[in-house]
C-alpha cells in the first residue's frame, strides 16, 4: 500500500501504481487544500503524476529519490507550470 | 542432456508427429483448414524453440518450410501433391536431423540437406510473399518542429557531459492518450531510458476541471537528454516508435539554445569583456575574469561550460560567440557570419534488435522418453520376478525332504543366491528410473501457501529445503495429497493471525517449513510451523466429545498419545469447519495413504511453539518384507517395520488384567492377542518342550502387542496387493501376497489389530 | 517475493525456457498452455500477475484473443503483456499493440533482452 489518505494530507510511498489513481484523484476533488507528501516515494505512476498535477493541492515534501525529485517539474503547484522558459525549434528526425 | 535440450528433443517428436498428422490430412482434403492451421502451427513451434540452440541450419530450414506454410494458410498458396512430397522428405530430414542431435550433439542430417531443402521450399513461394519479407521498414523521414524544453540549468549541467561524448539525443515522448490500457507506465519508461543525463515531466499548457478530467488518458509528455547511442535509445522505445521524436544535440546546437540569453543576462560591462575574451580565446584572462564573477551558477556558469566544451575548435567557438553578439546588437564590426551548429547526419535507422543466440547446450547423453506406463510394467515384472526367485528356496527344501538330494539342493541354494543379487541389481535399477525429485511435488506449494495465507488473512513465509531429494515416482504421487492437508492445517490451525502472534511475542511473519532429506533407505519429509503447536488437553476434551475414547481411558493418555488422537478418524480440532482444511482429507486419510505405501507419520509438538509433522516414506515403494509366522498350518504375514522382537514365553509369564490378556514385557504390561483363538484356526496356543509359546511383539507408532502365535518362519519380500471383494471389507489384513511356492499369504494389519484390540 | 508472471505457449521448450530463466532472477512463474487455460487461471486466482507473456499461434485460444480478453477485465486493463513472436511477424506485432499488448518479444529470447524488456514494462518498487 503506497498512499495513505486523510482528511487534509496525503501521504505517498514507495511505488505508487495506476491503481491509486482514482483514489487520489476523488480525494483532490473533495479537498482543494490538501497538502501531498511525496519525501518516501520512489516511482510515481503516470497516472497519478498527471492527477497530482492537474489538482490544486500543495506538495508540501518532494522525494527524497534524487533520481525522481530531478524528474519532477519544480513548480510548487504543478498547475501552473506551464513549459519551460527555453525554448527553440529544431527540426527533429522520427524515430 | 541439458534440461532444456532435452526437452526440446522430445517435444520435437511430437511436433513432427503433429505436422505429419497435418500434412496427411491436408492430402486427404486440401481445403482442410483445420489441417494447415495445425500444420502450421506445429512448425511454427518448432522452428521457434529451435532458435533456443545454435543449431542455424535447422532453425533456417524450419523458418522457409513455415514461411510455405504460412503462405498455404492465408491462402497464398494451394496445397499439390508434389508440395506434399517435399513436407514429408523435410520432416523426415528434421526428424533425423533431432535424432542426431542426441547422439553427434549436431542435426547432421538437416546441415547436409539445408542448402537443397531451403532451395526447394524457396521455389514454392509465390513472388509476393518472399518480397513482403525482405521489406525494410524505413523510418518515414517527415520532418517535424519539435519544441526543445531545456531549461537554462538543465543546459548548463549538460556541459560536463560532452567531455566524454560528443553528441546526445534529445528526446520527447509523448505517448499516446491511451497508453495506460497498454499496461504502460511511459514515466518509469521514460527514466529507464539509458544514459539519460537529464529529463522531465511536461504538463499540458492548460487542465480541465477536476470533474472532467479523465486520468486514464494520458495528456503528459516526456522530455530527456540521453547519452546513450542512437540504436540503444531506439531499442528501448521500440514498443513506442510512432510516440517518440529524437534530435540530436551536440555542442554547438546547446550552446545556441542559450548563448544568446546568457549574455543578455550578464551586466553591460561584463558582458564586453567576455565576448572579447573569448574572442581571442584569451584562456587564462578567461579564468581569471570567472573567478571573479560572483554568481556561479548563473550566466558566468553556463559560459564555463561552453568555453570548456567549445576549447577544442576555437574558431567555431568564436563564430558562435561572434553571431550572439551580432544579433544582441553588441558587435558591429563583423567577418564573415557563421551559422553555428549544423546538425549531425540524421542516421536515423532502424533499431537493431540483437538476436544473438544462446550459447550452444550440447548434450552429453542421449535420453529416450518413456510413457510411465511402461516403467510400471518394467517394475510389475521385477515384482513378480522377486516372488518366482522365492520359489528356488521351497524347491531347495523340497529336493532335501522329499528326494533326499542335498547336492542338488546346494547347488539349488547357490543359484538362488546368483539370481537374488541379479534381481537385487535390477531392481535397483528399476528404482532408479521411477525416482523423481520432490520438487516436483514441492513446486506447487508455495503458490497454495501464499493464496490461503491471504484468504486466511495470516503472514506466512514458507521454506522449501531439500526439493532435490528423489524418490519413486508412485511415493511422490500419492504424497502431494498428504502434504497439503498437513500445510492447509498449519495455515488454518496452527499458524495464529498476525495480531496474536504480535501478542504473544511471536515473530511474524510466521514461518512453515517444508523440507524433505534421506536417512538411510528411507526419505523424511517434513513440515514444520512455528505456530500453536498441539494442545493435549483440547485434542482429550474433543476426543470425549467424540465418544472416541472414555474420560478414564484418555486420562491415563500421556500428552504423547493424546497427540495421535487426532489420526482417528472423524476428529477436527476446530469447532467451525472452514473452507480451508474442513474438508475432503482428515488427518487420518493422510496417516493410511503414507501408511499405505509403507511409511510412518511421527509427531513433534510444543504448545505454542510450533508442530512438526515428520513423514518416513521408503525410497522405493516395491516389495515390502514381511515375516512369516503360523497359525497351525496357515501362514500369515507381518510386516517387518512392525516388529519389535519375538519372544517365547511360558503361560505364567502372562497375567490377566481385567478381561485382557497381558504380558510382562520389558517391565511394561502389554495387551496379548491370541491371534489363533481369534482366527479360529486352533483351541490353543501351540507350546515347545518347555511349556512355552511364541510371542512376536509388534508395535505401531507408541503402542505395543503381543500376537500370541504357533511359530516362525523366513522372512521375505513380497509384493502386498489390497484385497479384493468381500475380503476388502476385512480391515485386519493389509493385502495379500503371493509366495515363491504359489501359496496365498495374507499379511496383517497390525494397526487395525491394535485398535481392535483397545477396542 | 518476486512479481508473477504468467506465461502462456503452447510449446513446453519454450515455457521451460522462459519459466528457467524467470525464476532465476525471482520471478514467480506460471505457465499455461493456451489462452483458455491462462484466462481460466487469471480469472480464478487471488494473486493476478504482474506481467504476462504470451506466445501468438496456439490451439483453443491464440495470444491475440487472449490480450483482448485480457483488456476486458477489470484487473486486466493496465496490466502489462508482452507477446512472443518472431521476427518476421512485424504484422502480428503491430496487430498485438493494436489490442493492448505493451511489446513484444522476438524469438529466441536470450535472458538478458528477456530482463531489459521486464525492466522497462515492471517497476520494481
Amino acid at each position: 500500500m503506497a498512499v495513505e489518505l486523510t482528511a487534509a494530507h496525503a501521504c505517498l510511498t514507495g511505488y505508487v501504481g495506476i491503481d491509486e489513481a482514482e483514489p487520489l484523484l476523488s480525494w483532490a476533488i473533495d479537498h482543494p487544500e490538501g497538502t501531498v507528501d511525496l519525501s518516501g516515494v520512489n516511482h510515481l505512476h503516470a497516472a497519478v503524476c498527471q492527477v497530482l498535477m492537474a489538482c490544486s493541492v500543495r506538495i508540501v515534501a518532494w522525494p527524497r529519490d534524487e533520481d525522481l525529485a530531478r524528474w519532477l517539474p519544480p513548480s510548487r503547484v504543478w498547475q501552473h507550470e506551464a513549459n519551460a522558459k527555453h525554448t527553440a525549434s529544431k527540426q527533429c528526425t522520427d524515430l | 542432456m541439458n534440461p532444456l535440450l532435452a526437452q526440446f528433443v522430445d517435444e520435437s517428436a511430437e511436433l513432427l508427429d503433429r505436422c505429419n498428422e497435418g500434412l496427411l490430412r491436408l492430402e486427404q482434403d486440401p481445403q482442410d483448414r483445420a489441417a494447415v492451421d495445425a500444420l502450421f502451427r506445429a512448425m511454427h513451434t518448432l522452428k521457434g524453440n529451435s532458435g533456443l540452440f545454435d543449431f542455424p541450419e535447422l532453425t533456417e530450414v524450419l523458418h522457409a518450410a513455415e514461411d510455405v506454410m504460412e503462405a498455404l494458410r492465408l491462402g497464398r498458396l494451394q496445397y499439390q501433391p508434389s508440395l506434399g512430397d517435399l513436407v514429408f522428405h523435410l520432416l523426415d530430414v528434421v526428424r533425423q536431423g533431432v535424432a542426431d542431435i542426441r547422439v553427434e550433439q549436431k542435426p547432421t542430417a538437416v546441415i547436409a540437406q539445408a542448402t537443397a531443402l531451403i532451395t526447394a521450399l524457396k521455389g514454392w513461394l509465390p513472388q509476393g510473399a518472399a518480397e513482403a519479407d525482405s521489406i525494410q521498414h524505413e523510418p518515414s523521414a517527415v520532418p517535424e518542429e519539435l519544441q526543445l524544453v531545456l531549461p537554462f540549468a538543465a543546459q548548463t549541467a549538460l556541459w560536463p557531459v560532452f567531455e566524454t561524448v560528443d553528441t546526445l539525443w534529445y528526446i520527447a515522448y509523448r505517448p499516446q492518450p491511451d497508453t495506460f490500457y497498454h499496461g504502460e507506465d511511459p514515466f518509469w519508461h521514460a527514466r529507464r531510458t539509458p544514459g539519460v543525463v537529464w529529463g522531465t515531466i511536461v504538463a499540458p499548457r492548460s487542465w480541465p476541471a477536476l470533474e472532467n478530467f479523465d486520468l486514464y488518458r494520458c495528456v503528459l509528455e516526456f522530455h530527456l537528454v540521453s547519452q546513450a547511442a542512437q540504436a540503444d535509445i531506439a531499442h528501448h522505445f521500440q514498443f513506442q516508435r510512432d510516440s517518440v521524436r529524437l534530435c540530436a544535440l551536440d555542442r554547438w546546437r546547446l550552446a545556441d539554445l542559450g548563448g544568446a540569453e546568457a549574455l543578455t543576462a550578464m551586466a553591460g560591462a561584463r558582458r564586453e569583456a567576455l565576448v572579447s575574451l573569448l574572442q581571442r580565446g584569451a584562456w587564462e584572462e578567461w579564468e581569471r575574469w570567472l573567478a571573479e564573477e560572483p554568481d556561479a551558477s548563473g550566466p558566468a556558469a553556463w559560459f564555463r561550460g561552453f568555453a570548456q566544451a567549445g576549447q577544442q575548435d576555437p574558431d567555431r567557438l568564436r563564430a558562435a560567440v561572434r553571431h550572439w553578439a551580432v544579433s544582441l546588437g553588441l558587435e558591429t564590426c563583423v567577418g564573415t557570419e557563421e551559422k553555428p551548429g549544423g546538425l549531425p547526419p540524421s542516421a536515423a535507422s532502424r533499431p537493431q534488435e540483437d538476436l544473438g543466440r544462446h550459447d550452444a547446450v550440447m548434450p552429453s547423453t542421449a535420453t529416450i522418453r518413456v510413457p510411465a506406463a511402461k516403467i510400471d510394467r518394467l517394475m510389475a515384472l521385477v515384482g513378480e520376478l522377486v516372488v518366482a526367485k522365492n520359489g528356488l528356496p521351497y524347491l531347495a527344501k523340497k529336493a532335501t525332504s522329499e528326494y533326499g538330494a542335498e547336492p542338488l539342493a546346494r547347488e539349488l541354494r547357490a543359484q538362488y543366491a546368483a539370481i537374488h543379487r541379479i534381481v537385487e541389481d535390477l531392481k535397483m535399477a528399476v528404482f532408479d528410473v521411477r525416482m523423481v525429485p520432490l520438487s516436483t511435488v514441492f513446486q506447487r506449494f508455495p503458490r497454495l501457501v501464499r493464496d490461503l495465507a491471504r484468504k486466511l488473512g495470516k503472514q506466512v513465509t514458507l521454506s522449501v529445503v531439500g526439493g532435490e531429494t528423489e524418490i519413486d515416482k508412485g511415493v511422490a504421487e500419492i504424497l502431494a495429497e498428504p502434504l497439503m492437508h498437513l500445510i492447509r492445517n498449519s495455515l488454518d490451525h496452527g499458524i495464529e493471525p498476525p495480531e496474536e502472534r504480535e501478542r504473544l511475542g511471536k515473530r511474524v511473519p510466521a514461518e512453515l517449513r517444508l523440507s524433505a532429506w534421506y536417512e538411510g533407505d528411507t526419505v523424511i519429509v517434513e513440515v514444520s510451523d512455528d505456530g500453536r503447536g498441539l494442545d493435549s488437553d483440547r485434542i482429550k476434551q474433543r476426543a470425549q466429545e467424540k465418544g472416541i475414547m472414555t474420560a478414564s481411558d484418555l486420562a491415563r493418555l500421556s500428552e504423547r498419545d493424546a497427540w495421535h488422537l487426532i489420526f482417528h478418524p472423524g476428529f477436527s480440532t476446530v469447532d467451525r469447519v472452514s473452507d480451508v482444511s474442513g474438508r475432503g482429507v482428515g488427518m487420518d486419510v493422510v496417516k493410511q495413504v503414507v501408511e499405505r505405501s509403507g511409511g510412518r507419520v511421527a509427531l513433534d509438538s510444543h504448545k505454542n511453539q510450533g508442530l512438526r509433522v515428520r513423514l518416513m516414506l521408503p525410497l522405493a515403494m516395491m516389495s515390502r518384507r514381511v515375516m512369516v509366522v503360523e497359525l497351525g498350518d496357515q501362514p500369515f504375514g507381518v510386516p517387518i517395520e512392525h516388529i519389535v522382537e519375538v519372544v517365547r514365553c511360558a503361560p505364567d509369564g502372562q497375567q490377566s488384567l481385567g478381561q485382557r490378556a497381558t504380558l510382562v514385557w520389558r517391565g511394561r504390561s502389554i495387551p496379548l492377542v491370541n491371534l489363533g483363538e481369534m482366527f479360529h484356526t486352533i483351541p490353543g496356543p501351540r507350546l515347545n518342550g518347555f511349556g512355552e509359546c511364541a510371542v512376536l511383539v509388534g508395535r505401531v507408532d507408541d503402542a505395543e502387542v503381543g500376537l500370541i502365535v504357533d511359530g516362525f518362519r523366513e522372512t521375505v519380500d513380497v509384493i502386498v496387493t489390497p484385497l479384493e471383494g468381500p475380503l476388502a471389507q476385512l480391515s485386519v489384513y493389509e493385502g495379500s501376497a503371493l509366495l515363491g511356492d504359489g501359496s496365498v499369504l495374507l499379511v496383517l494389519n497390525l494397526r487395525e489389530l491394535i485398535q481392535w484390540q483397545w477396542s | 517475493m518476486g512479481h508473477t508472471v504468467l506465461v502462456v505457449d503452447d510449446s513446453a521448450t519454450m515455457r521451460l525456457s522462459l519459466k528457467t530463466t524467470l525464476e532465476m532472477h525471482q520471478f514467480q512463474v506460471q505457465t499455461a498452455e493456451n489462452g483458455v487455460i491462462a484466462l481460466d487461471w487469471f480469472r480464478a486466482t487471488h494473486q493476478p500477475p504482474a506481467l504476462v507473456i504470451t506466445d501468438i499461434h496456439m490451439p483453443e485460444m491464440d495470444g491475440l484473443a487472449l490480450i483482448r480478453e485480457l483488456r476486458a477485465l477489470p484487473r486486466g486493463r493496465f496490466l502489462p503483456i508482452l507477446v512472443l513472436t518472431t521476427e518476421s511477424q512485424e504484422d502480428y506485432r503491430q496487430e498485438a499493440r493494436r489490442l493492448g499488448a505493451t511489446g513484444w518479444l522476438i524469438k529466441p529470447v536470450r535472458g538478458s533482452d528477456l530482463l531489459a524488456v521486464i525492466d522497462r514494462v515492471l517497476p520494481h518498487h
